[in-house]
């Protein structure tokens, strides 16, 4: 985290993550709608939309609500 | 007074605009009559809060800031403060106390007019909506007080003391929990005056959901001491891990801590489920949903499931801080350090885990699926192995240790022998062959209340007389507190061991009228909670009499070693003139070469007259 | 909510010693975990009463459509975030105001699904729907409110950097509000 004024380097780096991220979570709820609509009713969706919905809450939980920092205050990007 | 006067307009302008909005969008879009008591009252009663809250002092000591405005600063002398918004965890503990002590001593009234109605079969005092008004106000009010009395009433005057901290992590938030409370009070007497609601403080459905408004006002006031209770849970568990003061470990806390720690977590972890339960139930009524109405494929069985995941768990939040108090007493009072301090933190944290997997054994008759008997009968039996180590541990504590026979000391011992009967006559219930029979008999009123008030409010009443010196800056009179301790252990037995024998004869609980058959042991019980209640007689004017006058207190009467009591009797505003350096453990008494148990300054190391 | 409790407190707090921000932060994260265990309740009741049954048909181009709105919100939320810490009010403003924009349009979406919903709350499907989607738009709409108490504050200039936490709270507390969407978007309508 930049303490002191304005590092342009940095700021560019963390909002690049944030669409790397955002791209990814696009491309899970697409496959989500995706296998929903071909899959049909089941166990096997349920686990499956299950898995995905795992997955994006820990990209979002990791990093966009920054959860690393609540053990280690100084990490992060 | 000004701030109360505040809050009671704003709280009832509030409720004007919530009701008033959905009584306009009632008639204007519905076209239907603009009140209706359920949804007005879910619609005004948020908005009340609000206002409320606000103006008791919430807008002007924090809500300001969240705009960036400047905040007032806080009272920090004179008997005003404690009708005001206030961040000092001493005064917001003071707060609690007292409003509890006073709740809890009209719900002791009340149940006292159940106990007449049922010395003889038949009615005579009360109608039957009476009786079950006033048995639904005396289980939820008692539930409150039990629940929230410990944890933030002493919970909030000690652990920061304990902590050697100045605050609570969040005192706004703290300041906020308590201001939530007085709500839900008023909410529970406009409910009984509306014609009080016979659910019981359970609010099983589907009677929950078709009987009086009663029930709506119930609901309401409950989901807001849910949330008392968990924003109360967040707060200690971020206090406990992050207040502490140099030096005091994890393995140094006192052990009242630990209690505290532990039933935080249950009702930050488990809270939930009541609200959710309640919740659901509010939306059965109000928003015509079908969450528990059978004849739209709805369970009730879903409420109960809901409903126990909390509420079982909430009787840990009652009793681990009165077993955590009684093991504090136990020591201080046997001068011995605390027996096997790791294993009671391990079965603390043992009973936290356990807590949430037990809950249907509340269910074996309700007619959940058969396969789910066995393991929720093993998993509440393995429960009783944790609760038997704290056990051991208080007695190990006592064993052969000087036992001084002071007021609380004597409530503490009490708890243990109350705790055996009510946990021994738990075993039967947690059996699924005996439970169908004692199920909602009064062999479960007597157990429960074995457990409850003979674990936590005999801790409480320890707690207030240990504490009392410290809190008020005064003694209380000794005579008169061995006068209430005798006659309230007595009659405490005279009540409850006959009730155990007309459970196990089948009397119902619940039931304001019983065959004529079971008079005999009725009669003797209304008596005998006649003679149990007078003992609060003594409580209540040596509490009142000692605070006005009695005599000055020394900063630590008791000896004891932990930090509360190395500091002013009452503490100062911050707690303590400079921070404390912690250097030992709490309970090493008679250890002559243990080190102290804090460093206070410059001062010569204070704790050490063992 | 645990924002910007103390600055009158902090003389008195611990606040010389040790930085606000980790007590905060563990603060609003439990207070996350506890409102979790809310709309798990809820969900958990939706499959307890209707099982993996789903027994209408909802317009799924609308549930992606909402859903679509809300993740992106979420990476807005983001961007503003990190502009403000790095100093970037401009940027940081600009992306707060497509965060409220996005977060509105999603409560309106859910209000139209409302509205052209063939299936009554006493329904159990109803049941599960509405008390879900409502509960979940409560938590969309104080969190447009907050957002834009902190829309309005960062135009004064109040939040320089080092002094972000009031915009990273509740930017977190968008974020979880789109995590609960993440459980309940295939639990109401892929399933």
């Amino acid at each position: 985290m930049a303490a002191t004024g304005h590092n342009a380097a940095a700021e560019a780096k963390a909002q690049g993550t944030g669409l790397k991220v955002i791209a990814i979570l696009a491309v899970l709820t697409l496959v989500e709608y995706a296998i929903a609509v071909t899959i049909g009713k089941g166990p096997m969706l349920v686990t499956l939309l299950t898995v995905a919905a795992l997955a994006k809450t820990w990209l979002i939980l990791q990093y966009f609500m920054h959860l690393p920092k609540l053990w280690n205050p100084d990490g992060g990007h | 007074m000004r701030p109360l006067i505040n809050a009671l307009v704003l709280g009832i302008a509030g409720f004007a605009f919530g009701a008033g909005a959905t009584g306009l969008f009632r008639v204007a879009v519905l076209g239907r009559e603009w009140w209706s008591t359920d949804l007005s009252w879910s619609m005004g009663y948020p908005f009340a809060l609000i206002g409320w809250v606000m103006g008791i002092g919430g807008w002007k000591y924090w809500g300001r800031g969240w705009f960036g405005l400047p905040v007032a600063p806080y009272e920090t002398t004179g008997w005003r403060r404690y009708l005001d918004w206030n961040i000092d965890h001493k005064v917001i503990g003071i707060q609690y106390i007292v409003t509890f002590v006073v709740i809890f001593l009209l719900s002791g009234l009340t149940v006292l007019l159940v106990r007449l109605e049922l010395m003889r079969a038949g009615m005579q005092i009360l109608t039957e909506d009476q009786y079950n008004a006033a048995m639904s106000f005396h289980g939820i009010t008692m539930v409150a007080v039990a629940v929230a009395i410990l944890l933030g009433g002493f919970g909030n005057y000690v652990v920061p003391l304990m902590l050697g901290a100045r605050d609570m992590a969040f005192p706004n938030l703290n300041s906020l929990s308590y201001w939530l409370t007085p709500p839900v009070a008023v909410l529970l007497l406009i409910a009984v005056a509306m014609g009080g609601w016979d659910s019981g403080w359970t609010a099983y459905p589907p009677l929950s959901v078709v009987n009086k408004s009663g029930q709506t006002l119930f609901n309401l006031a409950v989901f807001t001491f849910g949330l008392v209770s968990i924003l109360g849970g967040i707060n200690f568990i971020v206090t406990i891990a992050y207040e502490r003061a140099a030096g005091l470990t994890w393995g140094r806390l006192p052990i009242f801590v630990w209690g505290a720690l532990s039933a935080s977590l249950i009702s930050f972890f488990f809270t939930q489920g009541f609200a959710a339960a309640l919740l659901m139930v509010l939306f059965d009524r109000v928003l015509d949903t079908s969450f528990f109405d059978f004849k739209n494929e709805g369970s009730a069985l879903l409420y109960e499931h809901v409903f126990w995941f909390y509420s079982h768990p909430a009787v840990y939040v009652m009793v681990l801080p009165g077993f955590a108090i009684i093991l504090e007493i136990l020591a201080h009072f046997s001068r011995k350090p605390l027996f096997a301090y790791r294993w009671v933190v391990g079965a603390f944290l043992g009973i936290v885990a356990l807590s949430g997997v037990v809950w249907a054994h509340h269910m074996f008759t309700s007619g959940m699926a058969d396969y789910l008997h066995a393991p929720f009968l093993v998993l509440t039996e393995m429960i009783s192995i944790p609760t038997g180590i704290i056990f051991l541990a208080g007695l190990g504590t006592i064993w052969a240790g000087k036992l001084w026979l002071r007021t609380p000391m004597l409530f503490a011992l009490s708890v243990l022998f109350n705790f055996t009967i009510g946990g021994i006559t738990g075993i039967f219930l947690a059996d699924v062959p005996t439970d169908l029979h004692l199920h909602d008999t009064y062999f479960v009123v007597a157990h429960f209340h074995y457990t409850i008030v003979g674990g936590e409010i005999f801790a409480l009443m320890a707690a207030v007389y240990y504490w009392f010196p410290k809190i008020t800056g005064r003694m209380y009179n000794e005579t008169l507190g061995k006068l209430h301790f005798w006659i309230m252990f007595i009659g405490f037995q005279l009540v409850f061991i006959p009730m155990f024998e007309v459970g196990v004869q089948g009397m119902n609980r619940r039931v304001a009228d019983y065959p004529a058959e079971y008079n005999g042991l009725n009669t003797w019980i209304t008596l005998a909670a006649l003679f149990l209640g007078s003992s609060f007689v003594f409580f209540a004017w040596n509490m009142a009499m000692s605070w006005v006058r009695g005599p000055i207190a020394e900063a630590n009467p008791w000896h004891a070693r932990t930090l509360e009591w190395q500091t002013s009797s009452p503490p100062p505003i911050h707690n303590f003139d400079e921070d404390p350096v912690i250097t030992g453990n709490p309970y090493d008494y008679g250890q002559p070469r243990a080190a102290a148990h804090a460093r206070l300054g410059a001062a010569p190391a204070a704790g050490d007259s063992a | 909510m645990a924002v910007a409790s103390a600055p009158a407190h902090a003389e008195h707090g611990h606040g010389s010693t040790h930085s606000r921000i980790p007590i905060n932060r563990m603060g609003i994260w439990l207070f996350f975990f506890s409102d979790a265990l809310l709309f798990a309740m809820l969900a958990a009741s939706r499959f307890y009463l209707t099982g993996t049954e789903r027994p209408h048909e909802l317009n799924q181009a609308l549930g992606l459509g909402i859903t679509s709105v809300l993740l992106l919100s979420s990476l807005t939320a983001y961007r503003a975030e990190t502009a403000f810490e790095h100093g970037n009010v401009a940027h940081g403003r600009a992306m707060l105001l497509a965060t409220i924009l996005m977060g509105a349009a999603f409560a309106i979406g859910v209000g139209f699904e409302w509205s052209i919903a063939h299936w009554v709350p006493s329904d159990p499907f109803g049941t599960a729907f509405f008390s879900m989607t409502g509960m979940h738009a409560l938590h969309v709409v104080s969190g447009v409110l907050f957002l834009i108490v902190v829309y309005v504050r960062a135009g004064k200039g109040h939040f320089p950097v080092g002094n972000t936490w009031a915009v990273t709270s509740m930017v977190m507390y968008w974020h979880f509000v789109d995590v609960v969407w993440v459980f309940f978007y295939p639990t109401l309508y892929l399933v």
